[in-house]
């Protein structure tokens, strides 16, 4: 596999990500029946957590601090997230898992880019796109009722939220692959990621005032949904850009661990 | 159908209907998505195929022939869609259950051993499934740990297996319920010499020993010169050639090579008739007809000509025979 | 007898990794924290003492036993079955003497009964120590382990049918998200049925979906109307049980001719 262009690396990754998204595209088509089925169960799947938070609410008064449009805007924002990063690294894990499970993984180091790039660029899932489309429909039905009390400022600042959102994703996603390059069966690894991670998908009002704090600063678990809806609500609180530098030092940690973990990869037998 | 058969096939035939797509790129996939197409292909034509007990035979083709595919249908997994079939005096498909029972298959790129664990846990399983007695079971191990070695290697997880290993494994679980019918896949794929000899010595053991036929598909011709007398090919769906080794030989190789070595290097335009001159002109084949009473006159006539330091007479490389045959229009 | 041996091996193929068995000691606490901290919000702030029907306990106990029930019926037979059709691995599934919907019932089986010994019975303890739920007695986790092991077989069975339609379909990955949204919706895994509306909530518990989860879940919880409604209950999802193992048996011989096995 020769390199595609000869461009710097971020837009070598955003290349190979477009290139590798066409040739799943391409593969995923040849089985018409379950592609268009999977379209529409992920657009269907996308409104059940609203659908679920809407039935929990109107039999009970909600979270503290949210009334019923806030928590909708909540909703959407999660779905919007979710399905972007979603589309951008939905398909790293089993990607991953694969090429451990068959001891392939040597492959990726033959190519002429980083490996990490490479998993990371495989990670196109289509299946996002429904999310997102309910999540965007979503913002906007929540932004005409409520408007954005923040105003440009907040978009603004909703705008860097979700790209630190998507960079902890693929913080998450690196910490999983190092993990599954040391134990080549992770098992329940991702279980037990998505169970972490589900703490971010909720108003962070529910959790005692202790671990109000550290979700939304040292650990980043605010930044996954909390954040980024506050933005458009209301002024952002300087605690919130703690949260932003640990995003940051948690990528780096991760990155740090993989190429600790790659120079001591062990190849599988003959 | 004669019972004399293990396996008697009249006019079998199997198609499939198959997605086609002209071009590549995304274009053509997108085209391919809304507007699909689909081509009838022609698997196995009209094939009729006996085979005798106690016969090891080869079936070879070239890729795509459709080998594998009248394999699947004589093991019951694949329903033919015209023709009949009878092996071991059933029609595999009807009576999968109790067919499967009498057969075993080795497919050289499957495995059918439980990949973490042992593979005397697998041999325990399959004395299960196939209900073998204790007796057999243990008379069965014996015989195979001693023809294969396989002491050391039967308590060791089947995924830290050698592919030689795990494949001497694969044919003790396909035999160890005593078929009397066996498919045996490309068993020697991938192996070393040695590790195919032993394979081979194995398929001949037993045969002799337990009266098991075999049906060998195999990309080795190794295999098929020192295992089977009777040779099946089988081309583009149809049976090409179904006869003896010597036959084929005589059919396709009519021919012998003769090769001589010169005792200092000729020129090349003085040597008359030649199949091949080497660069140096120190040697030389001819191509003589395969069925001559003696080859005398020819080797007196050369060394009369040439100065001749060795001669060599040999037949035609069975690769060459092969290769004739699967590039032979129909 | 072949079926326990078939679970024997599958077992041995669980323990060869233990670690696997121990992440999910790990995977429950996560749950019961956030459930307790996301309950205890919500009835605090809505003021009221139960919801639809449901106290505090019992909210964090019916998300406790959502988990329960997946560990008594989870298994990969859709995938497993449809991976090997694509895969042509199928083909040795049809050489083997034993039918593969009691091979595939055994490795389902032999994953079950680790779950229940290495995540039910630990979770069980784990709640009880940290919420303990009054309504818990030895009856209702009788009835409870009864109308989960009759879910076990349903949907085991029904993931059998969606392995087999990969004959049909060749991918069966979105009929497989399919089968979990309408689980999850009309099964009552996502939210209690009874927060549906009256009406649709009385069609949804005499569906087969409320079987897997609603049935199971109610009795868990307490909230049966007696054995009655146990014994019935459980004889309408046996008859759902036959309704899926008749279109298994119908679907089987047509689906195995379809399969195509290409290549060596």
């Amino acid at each position: 596999m020769k390199k595609l262009h000869n461009l710097s690396l971020p837009a070598e990754a955003v290349s190979l990500f477009f290139f590798n998204s066409k040739m799943l595209l391409m593969r995923m088509m040849q089985y018409r029946f379950n592609f268009i089925m999977g379209l529409l169960v992920a657009f269907g799947f996308s409104a059940l957590g609203p659908l679920a938070q809407f039935m929990l609410y109107s039999n009970s008064n909600g979270y503290p601090g949210w009334n019923w449009d806030q928590i909708l805007l909540f909703q959407a924002v999660l779905l919007l997230v979710n399905g972007l990063t979603d589309i951008l690294f939905g398909s790293v894990r089993g990607t991953i898992d694969t090429l451990m499970e068959r001891g392939e993984f040597d492959r990726m180091l033959l190519r002429p880019y980083p490996p990490l790039m490479m998993l990371l660029t495989s990670g196109f899932k289509p299946y996002g796109l429904g999310t997102v489309v309910v999540g965007t429909a979503g913002m906007l039905w929540s932004v005409i009722r409520i408007g954005v009390p923040a105003g440009l400022t907040g978009f603004v600042f909703f705008f860097i939220f979700l790209l630190a959102r998507i960079l902890l994703q693929a913080g998450v996603h690196i910490l999983y692959c190092f993990f599954t390059v040391r134990w080549i069966y992770p098992m329940r690894l991702g279980e037990i990621t998505d169970k972490i991670l589900a703490y971010g998908n909720y108003p962070m009002e529910i959790y005692p005032i202790v671990l109000r704090t550290l979700f939304t600063t040292a650990l980043p678990f605010a930044i996954a949904c909390y954040w980024p809806a506050k933005a458009l609500l209301g002024p952002v609180s300087w605690t919130a850009f703690t949260a932003l530098g640990g995003t940051i030092l948690f990528v780096l940690v991760t990155v740090l661990l993989w190429k600790h973990q790659l120079k001591s990869y062990v190849s599988g037998g003959g | 159908m004669n019972t004399n058969y293990v396996v008697e096939t009249k006019g079998l035939g199997k198609s499939f209907k198959v997605a086609s797509r002209s071009g590549a790129g995304f274009g053509a996939a997108l085209k391919a998505f809304f507007k699909p197409e689909y081509k009838t292909v022609e698997a196995v034509v009209n094939v009729n195929f006996k085979l005798p007990e106690g016969e090891i035979r080869a079936l070879i083709g070239p890729n795509g022939a459709g080998k594998s595919t009248l394999i699947k249908i004589l093991c019951g997994v694949l329903h033919p869609t015209s023709g009949e079939l009878n092996c071991l005096g059933v029609e595999p498909w009807k009576e999968r259950l109790d067919y499967v029972r009498k057969i075993g298959a080795v497919f050289g790129q499957k495995t059918q051993l439980m990949w973490d664990l042992p593979a005397s846990d697998s041999f325990l399983l399959n004395k299960k499934i196939y209900k073998i007695s204790e007796d057999t079971y243990k008379r069965s191990l014996e015989y195979f740990k001693d023809k294969f070695a396989l002491s050391d290697v039967l308590e060791r997880p089947v995924r830290s297996l050698s592919l030689g290993e795990r494949m001497k494994c694969e044919l003790v679980a396909a035999l160890l319920h005593e078929p009397a019918l066996v498919f045996l896949d490309e068993p020697t794929i991938g192996m070393d010499i040695l590790a195919k000899e032993t394979v081979r010595r194995f398929v001949h053991d037993v045969n002799k020993d337990k009266k098991v036929s075999f049906i060998l598909t195999t990309h080795d011709l190794g295999d098929v010169e020192n295992l089977c007398k009777r040779i099946t090919v089988i081309n583009s769906g149809n049976i090409v050639f179904d006869k003896n080794m010597d036959d084929l030989r005589f059919a396709y190789g009519g021919s012998k090579l003769l090769s001589v070595r010169f005792t200092q290097p000729m020129d090349v335009k003085k040597i008359k008739d030649a199949l091949e001159v080497s660069e140096d002109g120190m040697s030389a084949v001819w191509e003589l007809p395969g069925h001559m009473d003696s080859y005398g006159s020819v080797i007196a006539k050369l060394t009369n000509e040439y100065p001749v330091a060795d001669i060599t007479i040999k037949n035609p490389e069975i690769e060459t025979i092969i290769h004739d045959l699967y590039t032979a229009k129909k | 007898m072949i079926f326990p041996t078939m679970v024997l091996m599958g077992l041995k193929r669980i323990f060869r990794y233990p670690w696997g068995l121990l992440m999910s000691l790990v995977i429950d606490p996560f749950i019961l924290i956030l459930n307790i901290f996301l309950f205890k919000t919500l009835f605090s702030y809505s003021g009221k003492a139960d919801i639809a029907g449901y106290s505090l306990e019992a909210m964090v106990w019916y998300y406790a036993c959502v988990q329960f029930i997946w560990y008594w019926i989870w298994n990969f037979t859709d995938r497993n079955v449809g991976q090997r059709i694509i895969s042509g691995d199928f083909t040795l599934d049809l050489i083997r003497p034993v039918s593969l919907f009691t091979f595939e019932l055994s490795r389902a089986v032999s994953l079950r009964l680790s779950g229940i010994v290495f995540e039910f019975i630990p979770s069980i303890i784990l709640y009880s120590i940290f919420v303990p739920y009054p309504l818990m007695t030895f009856t209702t986790i009788f009835q409870f382990c009864i109308s989960a092991g009759i879910a076990f077989f349903m949907f085991y069975a029904m993931n059998f049918l969606i392995g087999l339609l990969g004959n049909y379909l060749q991918n069966t990955d979105a009929l497989q998200a399919v089968k979990h949204i309408i689980i999850a919706t009309l099964g009552g895994s996502l939210i209690p049925l009874e927060f549906f509306p009256d009406a649709l909530t009385n069609v949804l518990i005499r569906l087969p979906f409320a079987s897997l989860f609603h049935w199971p879940l109610r009795f868990f919880l307490g909230m049966g109307n007696g054995w009655g409604e146990f014994l019935t209950q459980s004889v309408t999802s046996l008859c759902w049980l036959g309704v899926f193992l008749l279109i298994n048996v119908l679907l089987w011989k047509r689906a195995v001719r379809r399969f195509a096995g290409f290549g060596g």
